[in-house]
């Protein structure tokens, strides 16, 4: 066995091993997520535990929001290739608090980021008990009415491919994502789908992942009108310094469930 | 050395069940299986796959002629007084313990798919992920050696887990609990493995070979979780003075009831019979559920997808072709990358088609996980009253079972201590109510009826 590790003759270590320099320059990244096609309706959820406290309003299937003009929410993008460092700018943010909250029995929001060093702070703005379930972080804190769960992310946590679901197992239409990242170089697309992600090194190539809790990853696209493949939901490209606007980036209805 | 050959007695032969070598005749040497379930998760290609399994070849070697790199923190004798076919020597030593004693229900690969598991409720435990419900440590963490001895000498009550106190000495039980940590390490090293192909090579590379990669970039952050378990303890307090008073008991009820407060009731039922909530997975079951609803839709539509993949390459290149700005040049790069592209995704989906199938026959037919009958009096995880409270502590890991995360509100704490203060006494009292729930939850089986209305007649009822 010890033969086979040592004759190895390739190292591909590099691309384990940040690479060193760090950028001078930062560009920053802005665009909007749209649904090509006609988004279908949203269904309702069957909702039937502690229905004087969560059925008030009905709840619908968060999976695929797009708004009046087509725009698609909670895509998530981040970058995959390592960087040696960040902008000074997210120490500012380095070890914030990042909220997700129990909200009429809804997770609030739907879909959240957070950064190894902050910390998670699960709360519960419900007049009735929940627990979130994250399995890949190995949390699941049963949460009193009014009561919260903090916990700070570690570099370990960190490293997952995939956002991680969160659900709540007393009330089971509860469903939201939490990406866990090493660092801040990333965005969740809004209502509208717009996204920003400030500030990233700029002029060397690097790699993004874009996801999306219905398809995915987010393999077929149309960026600046030319269909685009990006398998595994992967994007390269090169930041400029300063402004670098994707535009709209209309993703296929064919890929989503 | 005679080999001894050990009749089991009952096997249950399965279609299609893992080459289980039966350690008599010419049984093919077994192999360990992949996980293929991560390995669709992660989209790993086939080559991808091959090398990942000789990188876990290096680095465990296999179920006859185990590798122990000094790096896992395991030690070597005590795993190969558990491993390999069963038999014993002239000198009486005793061998091949795993597939004498445990493979049958865990597996080969510690997979939780051994001949009997279709059978038993619940499943037997996959120990690959690395998750452990009945320890000593936080939800997170790895169960400690001491756990898993406990668990290997009384069993697991109200289940098919048995308990070895008898059949075993204590080097022997040692040694399996080694060999626990060993398939579960192993386990965790091939996801760990999946993932950083998925998420750490780039196009086209490959998962490096040198020990630098393996040992010190995989192997040892995985090997460190075990090997810290016993710094990861769950803190524990010592019962308030009035454990075991009806005060206490009253006080838990109230809790256990209260869905502003522990709000037990929701999953174990306004009885506590484990009512509450039937329909639900643990997460063992969940991923099982998850990929197979996905790999049923993923075959069912291959034929479309191939379609799909021939037609919008047709409607490229025609596009292509009516693209009068492009150069000659140009025009023959995108139609080389159209190709290119037509031709992976045409790849992955025969490798999908193969493997698919394959991979949902080492899946079992995913089922519900009850919450406990708590008055039934049989308790998993063990009776102790501080088995009961590492329970409600930290909720039983991989399961819908919760931690307790906060039982004190902030208008309970008087206004004018201090922070240092306020986080002092919401600890104690925190602490000191988790202490009357299990004083609650211990009293279960005594109650008569109980408040909340239990039909006497159905408290004997048999429920997981
Ligand atoms: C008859 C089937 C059967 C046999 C034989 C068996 N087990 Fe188990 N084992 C189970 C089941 C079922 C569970 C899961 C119980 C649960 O999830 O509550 C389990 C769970 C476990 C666990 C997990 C405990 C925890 O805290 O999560 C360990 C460790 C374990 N078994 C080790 C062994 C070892 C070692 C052997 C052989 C000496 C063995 N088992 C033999 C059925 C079996
Ligand atoms: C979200 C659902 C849920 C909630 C809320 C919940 N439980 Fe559980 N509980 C479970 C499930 C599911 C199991 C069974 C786990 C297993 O079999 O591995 C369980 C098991 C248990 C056990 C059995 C331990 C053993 O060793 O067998 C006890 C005791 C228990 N729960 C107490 C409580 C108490 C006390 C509360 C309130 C503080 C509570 N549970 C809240 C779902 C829940």
């Amino acid at each position: 066995m010890t033969v086979f590790l040592r004759s190895s003759c390739f190292a591909l270590l590099a691309l384990f091993l940040a690479s060193a320099a760090s950028a001078a320059e930062w560009g920053t990244i802005t665009g909007r997520f749209v649904f090509d096609g006609t988004a279908p309706k949203p269904k309702q959820l069957k909702c039937d535990k502690d229905p004087a406290i969560c059925c008030v309003k009905p709840h619908i299937d968060e999976s695929i929001l797009v708004s009046k003009d087509g725009g698609l929410a909670n895509v998530i993008i981040y970058l995959r290739t390592k960087v040696a460092d960040v902008h000074p700018d997210y120490a500012k943010t380095a070890s914030d608090k990042v909220a997700m909250d129990n909200h009429e029995c809804k997770f609030v929001p739907h879909v959240q980021g957070v950064v190894a060093g902050q910390t998670l702070v699960v709360s519960n703005s419900d007049k009735t008990g929940h627990n979130s379930n994250v399995q890949l972080l190995g949390i699941n804190p049963l949460i009193s009415a009014q009561g919260k769960f903090e916990q700070k992310i570690t570099e370990d946590q960190a490293s997952g491919v995939v956002p991680m679901e969160v659900t709540c197992n007393i009330h089971p239409w509860m469903k939201g994502y939490l990406l866990v990242r090493p660092n801040p170089y990333f965005a969740i697309s809004d209502a509208e789908g717009n996204f920003t992600i400030k500030n990233v090194p700029a002029g060397k190539e690097l790699e993004f992942v874009v996801w999306q809790e219905s398809p995915g990853w987010v393999t077929d696209v149309k960026l600046a009108g030319k269909a685009t493949k990006w398998a595994k939901g992967r994007m390269k490209m090169t930041v400029k310094p300063g402004e670098n606007k994707l535009g709209d980036i209309l993703v296929a209805s064919k890929i989503f469930k | 050395m005679k080999q001894r050959c050990v009749k089991p007695r009952f096997w249950v032969v399965l279609v299609g069940t893992l080459g289980l070598a039966v350690g008599c005749g010419k049984a093919p040497s077994p192999r360990f299986d992949s996980n293929l379930m991560v390995m669709d998760k992660y989209d790993i290609s086939f080559e991808q796959q091959q090398d990942i399994a000789n990188a876990l070849a290096a680095l465990f070697g296999t179920p006859d002629d185990p590798y122990v790199p000094k790096e896992s923190g395991l030690d070597k004798d005590k795993i190969k007084l558990a491993a390999g076919p069963t038999k014993s020597d002239k000198a009486g030593v005793h061998t091949g313990l795993y597939r004498e004693h445990c493979a049958h229900c865990h597996g080969i690969s510690g997979n939780g798919m051994g001949p009997t598991a279709a059978f038993l409720k619940p499943y037997p435990r996959d120990y690959r992920e690395g998750w452990f419900k009945f320890k000593s440590t936080e939800r997170a963490e790895m169960p400690t050696n001491a756990d898993l001895e406990r668990i290997l000498r009384h069993g697991i009550p109200g289940t098919s887990m048995p308990a070895f106190e008898v059949a075993l000495v204590q080097p022997e039980i040692e040694a399996l609990v080694e060999y626990v940590k060993y398939l579960s390490l192993r386990g965790m090293v091939e996801i760990e493995l999946a993932r950083q192909t998925s998420e750490e090579l780039g196009e086209g590379e490959r998962l490096p070979t040198t020990a630098e990669f393996l040992v010190e970039g995989v192997l040892k952050p995985q090997a460190e979780k075990w090997s810290s378990a016993e710094t990861k303890l769950m803190p524990v307090a010592a019962p308030p003075a009035d454990f075991g008073s009806p005060a206490s008991i009253a006080a838990g009820k109230s809790l256990f009831y209260d869905v502003n407060k522990a709000n037990c009731l929701k999953c174990h039922g306004t009885t506590a019979l484990g009512d509450g909530v039937l329909n639900d997975y643990d997460q063992w079951n969940k991923d099982v559920a998850e990929f197979r609803t996905k790999a049923d839709a993923t075959l069912a539509s291959l034929t479309e997808q191939r379609g799909k993949a021939e037609e919008d390459f047709a409607t490229a290149v025609e596009a292509l072709g009516a693209d009068s700005a492009l150069s000659e040049e140009e025009r023959k790069q995108q139609r080389e990358t159209l190709e290119k592209d037509k031709a992976a995704t045409l790849k992955k989906l025969g490798e999908k088609e193969r493997m698919l199938p394959t991979a949902m026959a080492y899946t079992l037919v995913p089922r519900y996980i009850e919450p406990r009958n708590l008055r039934m009096g049989v308790y998993r995880g063990g009776r102790r009253p501080l088995d009961v409270y590492y329970r409600i502590h930290s909720g039983i890991n991989g399961t819908p079972m919760p931690a307790i995360a906060n039982l004190v509100a902030d208008s309970e704490l008087p206004a004018d201590l201090s922070e240092e203060e306020k986080a002092q006494r919401r600890q104690s009292l925190q602490t000191q109510r988790m202490w009357n729930i299990v004083d609650y939850v211990l009293s279960l089986p005594y109650e008569p009826g109980g408040e909340l209305g239990a039909d006497i007649s159905m408290l004997g009822r048999e429920r997981n």
